[in-house]
């Protein structure tokens, strides 16, 4: 989900959420659990809370979604991702995953990032066949109407982009 | 009706000191339609297998373990069965004696006898193309078992979809090694490296609403799931444990051999939320099929 970020949000100060995933990860590796544990913030909450950085053990997340920088468009949105991941390893010095990336395809303009079925396909196709260092999360499987109004119930439906 | 005498969950933990006795079928409930109805001194339930086996019947045998050492006990489980009956089932396979439970929805019939070989004997979790064979009974006998044995097909693969991966330890056709389900002990205690990147698709989001933000079906669930393994996606990321979703999503798409990446849920009720979501995916525990566990999502 875009902007669900938890300290992003408000929900949580850093520092709570970094006592947390601490908390989190004591509990979940006494229960037997043996694989990664990690948080999801976007790229600048990172920027200014690099605590997070350190409070997970080996891989950090984050949903890089190249339609909200009003600078980039479709075609540009894999050499985006590839970009924000490029800063956050620099930051976190930690293995990253793509929690959520896609485009659009409804929903208006964010300046240069058009929202339209063509620049959906466009930007899919740019970020699949980008050089990311990273693993990828495409978002979203289906629309998304249960969301509040908003260009991010329309993320959807990528299947035409993968079948 | 067959009776449930043995019953071994799918938990890495427990297979290391679990020993089937006797264990003389396997149920795979592949379509998971089935249900199991227990009967016990004190209530009858009867309530999907899938939640049987983490719910109430998980409770019950913990129960049965700790009567061993409590004679004061006054609880007695007196029946279980299942419907629909064991011979309309998808897929079952005759296994000899310990058995090593390999994916989740496998359940064990058959009657506990004495004098038994110990011989171990992997089940394999059934192929969507592949054809079983369904037994139909179950000697009484203690070194023979005798089986009545057609052939049928096991469910059908989705119309898009390419058949599932067999959850084997060789070499997967997943863009990047993983751990296959094994049961095996002893995990590693270090975390599992993340697949590495650049080897194709790795993940799809995934949330259980409709259009309304009704907690979708399980046979829709289902449906959407196989769609995205259709599109070559081995994995799939949840958000919350929310509308059922460990058992709706996750144990669906574990069914159908997809990894997970799981999220603990925050909202403005800070870590409120965020710590009912972290007992309920403990609670689940399919260590084996997690990758990630995203807490804050």
């Amino acid at each position: 989900m875009i902007g669900n970020e938890a300290v992003f949000d408000n929900y949580i100060s850093a520092s709570d959420m970094v006592a947390f995933i601490q908390s989190c990860t004591s509990a979940l590796r006494a229960a037997g659990y043996t694989g990664i544990i990690s948080t999801v913030e976007t790229v600048g909450t990172y920027q200014a809370n690099p605590v997070l950085c350190t409070a997970v053990e080996s891989v950090i997340h984050s949903n890089i979604h190249a339609y909200f920088d009003p600078n980039t468009s479709s075609s540009q949105a894999g050499s985006f991702v590839a970009s924000q991941v490029g800063i956050l390893s620099a930051l976190c010095n930690k293995q990253i995953i793509v929690s959520e990336t896609g485009w659009p395809h409804a929903g208006g303009s964010n300046g240069a990032a058009i929202a339209s079925p063509q620049d959906q396909a466009t930007a899919v196709a740019a970020i699949k066949a980008a050089q990311i260092n990273a693993d990828v999360t495409f978002f979203s499987f289906t629309d998304d109407p249960w969301k509040p109004a908003g260009v991010e119930q329309n993320f959807g439906n990528l299947s035409f982009h993968f079948n | 009706m067959k009776t449930l005498t043995t019953w071994v969950p799918y938990d890495e933990a427990l297979t290391m000191y679990t020993t089937v006795l006797t264990t003389r079928m396997v149920y795979v409930d592949i379509d998971q339609t089935t249900t199991i109805t227990v009967t016990t001194n004190e209530a009858v339930t009867t309530t999907a297998a899938a939640r049987v086996k983490r719910g109430e019947l998980e409770h019950m045998i913990s129960q049965a373990y700790e009567a061993q050492d409590d004679t004061t006990t006054t609880w007695s489980m007196t029946s279980v069965s299942v419907s629909p009956t064991p011979s309309t089932c998808a897929c079952f396979e005759t296994v000899v004696t310990t058995w090593v439970p390999f994916q989740p929805h496998q359940f064990l019939f058959g009657t506990p006898e004495a004098g038994e070989a110990t011989t171990t004997t992997r089940s394999h979790y059934p192929k969507s193309n592949e054809t079983c064979t369904t037994s139909t009974s179950v000697s009484s006998t203690s070194s023979a078992i005798s089986t009545t044995s057609t052939t049928t097909s096991s469910a059908p693969p989705p119309p898009s979809a390419p058949p599932p991966p067999p959850p084997t330890t060789s070499a997967a056709p997943s863009p990047s090694p993983e751990p296959a389900p094994a049961p095996a002990p002893a995990p590693a205690p270090a975390p599992a490296p993340a697949p590495a990147p650049g080897g194709g698709l790795y993940c799809m989001t995934y949330t259980p609403y409709d259009s309304t933000g009704a907690c979708k079906s399980a046979a829709e669930i289902l449906s959407d799931l196989q769609t995205i393994q259709g599109y070559g996606f081995p994995r799939i990321r949840m958000y919350s444990v929310d509308c059922n979703q460990l058992s709706t999503v996750a144990d669906q798409a574990i069914s159908l051999g997809l990894r997970l990446t799981l999220g603990v849920f925050l909202d403005s009720t800070g870590i409120v939320r965020g710590n009912a979501d972290l007992q309920a995916i403990i609670a689940w525990g399919q260590w084996g099929n997690v990758d990630v566990i995203n807490i804050g999502i």
